[in-house]
């Protein structure tokens, strides 16, 4: 699913690489805990994954496509349709309501709005699926503003929407980092067990350790990453 | 287009959400849509009610002063003559062998603030205005005795005054505390058609009404121990020596400016005859001053309902960093960011500009009559016309553009700050 070869990163040449990786490689299904502290290099790789940004050398591939060679219109859409994100907090547009938030990536690619609609009728009625295998009440919670919902719920909301469209990757940037010890095992069992619905592969990026258990693999920043950022 | 659909509906959605600030927005440009809307209907009609005034009339002739001076008191109504010219020059003028028809223009006294105006009947012949449209009676008929008077429509409207009430003049100008002819009431034998020229605001009367109000008077007061009953008037002369202004009519038109050049050439008295359209532009170029800078006032309230647009979506930029990032994490392009700040600010002036324009057909139906009333000028309800179509699109257009610096700014920091949420 994901291949990485000699990917490096810097934003000048003067500067020094950020990242500096010789192979990195998840396959289909996988579920990934990628451990590292913040300023190793984590928000670049996922910028460099989601073809938001393109390494000076190597290949980054997404199930099968090199994205270093595709142009900056088509790795977005490449993206909308293949990637699913989960931001650490505040993953939601506040004046977007609940569904709303849920569909958003249908809005930008068509591939996941088919795919929704196949699967309940409308991206809407999807999105409330979602909403309610994550244990949201979208019919109770809907009409208020999103940013008045709680931490976690906020955050499984953000799940329900990575999901949408069934994309083959999800990646997840410290989802938990803001929410309670108790919430967050309920977080992490929902997440897998909806991960494992959709059949997508599952990259975890944290720099909490106690987290990574339940994981296929387990990766860590500075290892892979051989630019000496810490 | 299903991302095209995606960024108005997200600019929609945002602005929903903002919207007081948004509103406020709205508000600031819809005024500002009005003022400028409101500046070129009113400038607009002006000017067609103004060029519409007089028509028909080859010459105008006054004593000697300024062109301009001379169609303002003859034609507008609007200040004094410094002189007048007598009796025996305007009979030179009827005598020419290529005049056809002469108006005689008596003024100087009022009735409760509207002018009177001394004329013969030729007046209800030959005075034209628009496209050489007569004067109409709404009711009555022309005067005939010497105290008969005909009522512009305004006149009669504003004062309810109806076929066969008494009116009493008063000596001079102005609304109240002058001195009045009350031993010489006139009866009101007609009103007028409206006409939307200063003819609505008249009192008319004949050559002889002045006259004879005017016989127990001598430089503007009552002669002491001097009183002429209305009776006694009437078997006296009633000839005038002198009248304020005199319209005149051309057998050719062709020869308006050869009667121009031996009217100012009199040698007896110093005339001025003039030909009311080149006065009319003149006048008009006098007030193209005021015009544009009205103009140039609304423009900058235009211009300043921008700049609060803009500072809104500049202000609301650091705020939304996390939600460009967001917006790329679903697979947003940085032009579609851009899109989405400038389909913001479109959508702010398109409600500003529709919001203008109902305040403008509010401002005009509040407005009208006390428009045409005070100032004897009718701005209509018509539909946009054609100019201020273009002035609406340019209004969007400029809108749309001012959008362009936040969207631009927005846009680079989106592009930098990719998927990575700052805040």
């Amino acid at each position: 699913m994901i291949e990485l070869s000699n990917v490096r990163f810097r934003w000048r040449a003067s500067d020094p690489l950020l990242i500096d990786i010789a192979k990195l490689s998840v396959g289909n299904g996988e579920r990934v805990f990628l451990e590292g502290p913040s300023g190793s290099g984590k928000s670049t790789l996922l910028n460099l994954l989601g073809g938001v940004m393109v390494p000076e050398d190597g290949t980054v591939s997404i199930d099968g496509a090199d994205l270093t060679a595709l142009r900056q219109g088509v790795r977005d859409t490449f993206r909308a349709d293949r990637i699913g994100l989960i931001f650490q907090m505040f993953n939601l547009i506040p004046y977007l309501d609940l569904v709303d938030n849920v569909v958003l990536p249908c809005k930008f690619s068509t591939r996941r709005a088919r795919i929704a609609r196949e699967k309940s009728g409308s991206v809407e009625d999807e999105a409330r699926r979602l909403l309610r295998n994550i244990e949201i009440d979208p019919d109770m919670l809907g009409d208020r503003p999103v940013a008045t919902l709680s931490a976690g719920q906020q955050q499984r909301v953000a799940v329900a929407r990575s999901l949408i469209g069934s994309p083959q990757l999800i990646i997840a940037d410290e989802p938990t980092s803001a929410l309670d010890q108790n919430v967050r095992q309920s977080f992490m069992s929902l997440l897998f067990k909806e991960v494992a619905d959709v059949g997508a592969t599952l990259l975890f990026v944290s720099h909490d350790a106690s987290l990574a258990v339940d994981f296929d693999r387990r990766l860590i920043m500075s290892e892979i990453n051989e630019s000496g950022a810490k | 287009m299903t991302t095209a659909r995606a960024a108005f509906f997200l600019a929609f959605k945002s602005l929903l959400n903002r919207y007081i600030t948004a509103g406020l927005t709205i508000f600031a440009i819809g005024v500002s849509v009005m003022l400028v809307l409101g500046v070129e209907r009113v400038r607009q009609n002006a000017k067609l009610s103004f060029a519409n005034t007089i028509s028909g009339t080859d010459l105008i002739v006054g004593a000697r002063s300024g062109s301009v001076q001379l169609l303002l008191y003859s034609v507008f109504r609007i200040g004094n003559a410094t002189n007048n010219i007598s009796w025996r020059s305007y009979q030179d003028i009827v005598k020419r062998s290529d005049v056809k028809w002469t108006i005689p223009l008596s003024l100087g006294d009022s009735h409760r603030g509207y002018r009177v105006l001394g004329t013969t009947e030729d007046y209800f012949k030959f005075y034209r205005y628009g496209s050489k449209r007569l004067l109409k009676f709404s009711g009555g008929k022309p005067f005939g005795d010497v105290f008969d008077t005909v009522l512009g429509a305004e006149v009669a409207e504003a004062l309810g005054y109806k076929v066969a009430d008494k009116i009493v003049i008063a000596h001079g100008l102005g609304t109240a505390g002058f001195t009045k002819h009350n031993d010489k009431p006139f009866t009101v034998t007609g009103i007028l058609e409206r006409t939307g020229t200063p003819v609505d605001r008249t009192v008319h009367v004949s050559l002889a009404g002045i006259e004879a109000i005017h016989l127990d008077w001598r430089g503007g007061s009552r002669v002491p121990g001097m009183s002429v009953t209305a009776e006694q008037a009437r078997s006296l002369s009633l000839t005038p020596k002198s009248i304020t202004a005199v319209l005149v009519g051309l057998k050719s038109r062709l020869g308006a400016f050869r009667a121009l050049r031996a009217i100012n050439e009199n040698r007896r008295e110093p005339l001025l005859a003039i030909l009311p359209g080149v006065a009319l532009q003149e006048l008009w170029s006098l007030m193209g001053t005021a015009e544009a800078a009205l103009g140039i006032i609304a423009l900058f309230v235009v211009v300043s309902g921008f700049i609060g647009m803009v500072t809104m979506l500049l202000a609301s930029l650091n705020e939304r960093r996390r939600e460009m990032a967001i917006l790329r994490a679903v697979g947003a392009r940085p032009t579609h960011v851009f899109s989405l700040f400038v389909l913001e600010a479109w959508l702010l002036t398109l409600l500003g500009c529709v919001l203008g324009v109902a305040l403008l057909y509010l401002g005009v139906s509040i407005a009208q009559p006390i428009i045409e009333t005070r100032f004897g000028l009718f701005v209509p309800m018509d539909i946009p016309s054609f100019g201020e179509w273009i002035i609406l699109g340019a209004i969007m257009s400029a809108g749309t553009i001012a959008g362009a610096l936040p969207a631009f700014l927005a846009y680079r920091k989106s592009v930098a700050d990719g998927l990575t949420i700052r805040t």
